[in-house]
């Protein structure tokens, strides 16, 4: 496909004479545009030379096209880039010779290309661009300069995985954009290319993992009758185990109810685990409740009743959350920018939108934490720390 | 008031004619300036249309086919336009003047838009 397509005669003089068609008509006069009629010879005069103009620039467009030029006016292309014609090679090979030229040294170190180019990578889910951005902490606006903020995989409900790229995972990244590793992390392996433009030095580009800001969640709800919470209160752990809880007082009653202990949020998601007390004994001054479960480590802190909707309304949280993308510099940069589908603020509303989610949740009657509305620094993501749901 | 605009030939010389406000003077039958136009022009003359135009190469105003000939000549060089509905009726009279070695034509049509007559005269 040529940049200029050029139009035979009858095509430029139909167009012509229904310009001046158009123009009389716009003044109230119909225009005979009848053959052999003066407009019309008129208009096929002019669509002569017209024609003869465009097939000729329609030639010369060609020409100045690297791809398209051929002949000695292709070997013209070579000169600039210093890239002459071998003996004997076909103006295909040529052309194609010269283009290559020109994609390594046209690379525009536009945001998308950063992360179109990034993204190909194997150590990487996304990454996120942030144009201007002055490598360092300051967050200064220098021209020249990029960061791009680059993520794995989302948790889901696995607290070993985490948005953050390792540092070897990053040095890939680096390697590979710097044309000293392919996508698949290979020295020179196939496919490796200098995919920094020439005129973004070394030091201009910077490649690092996600910073995360954790954010503890708790909720008020008000249960359906259908779902209605196992107990109601909640009580300071004593002393633990990974299979016992102690608390003060009698509280037998809680045997064969479901507690929520907080086992901590580094060895699960959210902290806090629902698990089911078998036996409740008191021994005159505390209880000891027997777990169904052993726990990936002895509670802490307070045992709350653990509704019957827990997991439903724990895996609301953890896709609202694994939806939140890196704040945005001061002034606005961020590709892709921030978007509904890529927002960066923790909203109270989507929490509240969340926890209605969940099948039992009649109502959400307060959210003690966050207090408001949770924005991150610059190239900052919110996640979740501790999350709690409790009776209203 | 005609039902388009086209310029006016000066059916003599075939140059525009001119309105007192030196514009172009607007043609009463935009089809009479269409055939005015044709048989004003020599087929093979054109370079844009070779085969617009009367084919006067084909009439010996000295022979005794001339009257036949040029009526056969100009009806071919009108066909285009009766064709294309721009004119009807068509209605020629030819003298030839065989002293002076030229033929006088009239050619009688039906303006189809305008649905009027008109008349289109010259010499050769």
């Amino acid at each position: 496909m040529s940049v200029l397509t050029a139009r035979d005669r009858e095509t430029i003089r139909a167009a012509l004479l229904a310009r001046l068609a158009a123009r009389h008509q716009a003044a109230g006069v119909e225009l005979d545009t009848r053959e052999p009629g003066d407009a019309w010879q008129l208009t096929a005069a002019l669509a002569v030379l017209l024609a003869s103009l465009e097939t000729q620039a329609e030639g010369a467009v060609l020409q100045m096209l690297p791809d398209r030029a051929t002949g000695t006016l292709l070997d013209a292309h070579g000169e600039t880039p210093e890239v002459p014609r071998d003996a004997g090679e076909l103006d295909p090979d040529y052309q194609a010779r010269l283009l290559d030229w020109w994609q390594l040294r046209l690379l525009d170190g536009s945001p998308t290309a950063w992360k179109a180019r990034a993204e190909e990578n194997d150590f990487i889910t996304d990454c996120f661009v942030y144009p201007r951005l002055q490598p360092g902490t300051t967050n200064t606006f220098t021209l020249g300069c990029t960061i791009l903020v680059c993520r794995g995989p989302a948790p889901g409900d696995d607290p070993a995985i985490t948005f953050t790229v390792s540092a070897p995972d990053l040095a890939h990244v680096r390697a590979y954009l710097d044309g000293t590793e392919n996508a698949a992390g290979v020295v020179n392996g196939p496919g490796t290319e200098q995919w920094r433009p020439l005129a973004a030095p070394l030091g201009n580009l910077l490649v690092e993992t996600i910073t995360s800001t954790k954010q503890t969640v708790e909720i008020q709800v008000e249960a359906a009758v259908t779902h209605p919470f196992p107990w109601s209160g909640s009580y300071a752990i004593v002393a633990s185990t990974d299979t016992t809880v102690t608390i003060a007082g009698d509280h037998e009653d809680l045997a064969g109810l479901p507690i929520l202990a907080n086992v901590g949020e580094t060895l699960y998601r959210g902290g806090y685990y629902a698990v089911q007390v078998t036996t409740a004994v008191f021994g005159g001054v505390n209880t000891v409740l027997t777990l169904a479960e052993t726990l990936l480590a002895a509670p802490a802190g307070t045992i709350y009743p653990a509704p019957p909707f827990w997991l439903a309304l724990r895996t609301a949280i953890f896709t609202l959350f694994d939806a939140l993308t890196p704040g945005d510099s001061t002034t606005p940069s961020r590709w892709p920018p921030v978007t509904a589908s890529q927002p960066t603020v923790l909203r109270r509303a989507a929490l509240m939108r969340s926890a209605l989610s969940a099948p039992g949740v009649l109502r959400v009657t307060s959210i003690p934490l966050p207090a408001a509305n949770v924005t991150p620094t610059t190239k900052a993501q919110i996640t979740l720390g501790t999350l709690l749901v409790t009776s209203a | 008031m005609a039902y388009a605009y086209a310029r006016k030939l000066d059916p003599q010389t075939g140059d525009w004619t001119y309105s007192a406000a030196t514009t172009f003077a607007q043609a009463d039958s935009p089809a009479l300036e269409l055939v005015k136009r044709i048989l004003r022009t020599l087929r093979g003359s054109s370079l844009l249309d070779p085969q617009m135009g009367v084919d006067w190469q084909k009439v010996d105003p000295l022979g005794t086919q001339a009257q036949a000939t040029t009526e056969s000549v100009l009806r071919a060089a009108l066909d285009p336009l009766v064709r294309r509905g721009a004119i009807a009726d068509l209605v020629f009279r030819v003298e030839v003047d065989s002293r002076a070695g030229r033929v006088l034509y009239e050619v009688d049509f039906t303006d189809v838009r305008a649905r009027q007559r008109r008349t289109a005269s010259g010499s050769a």
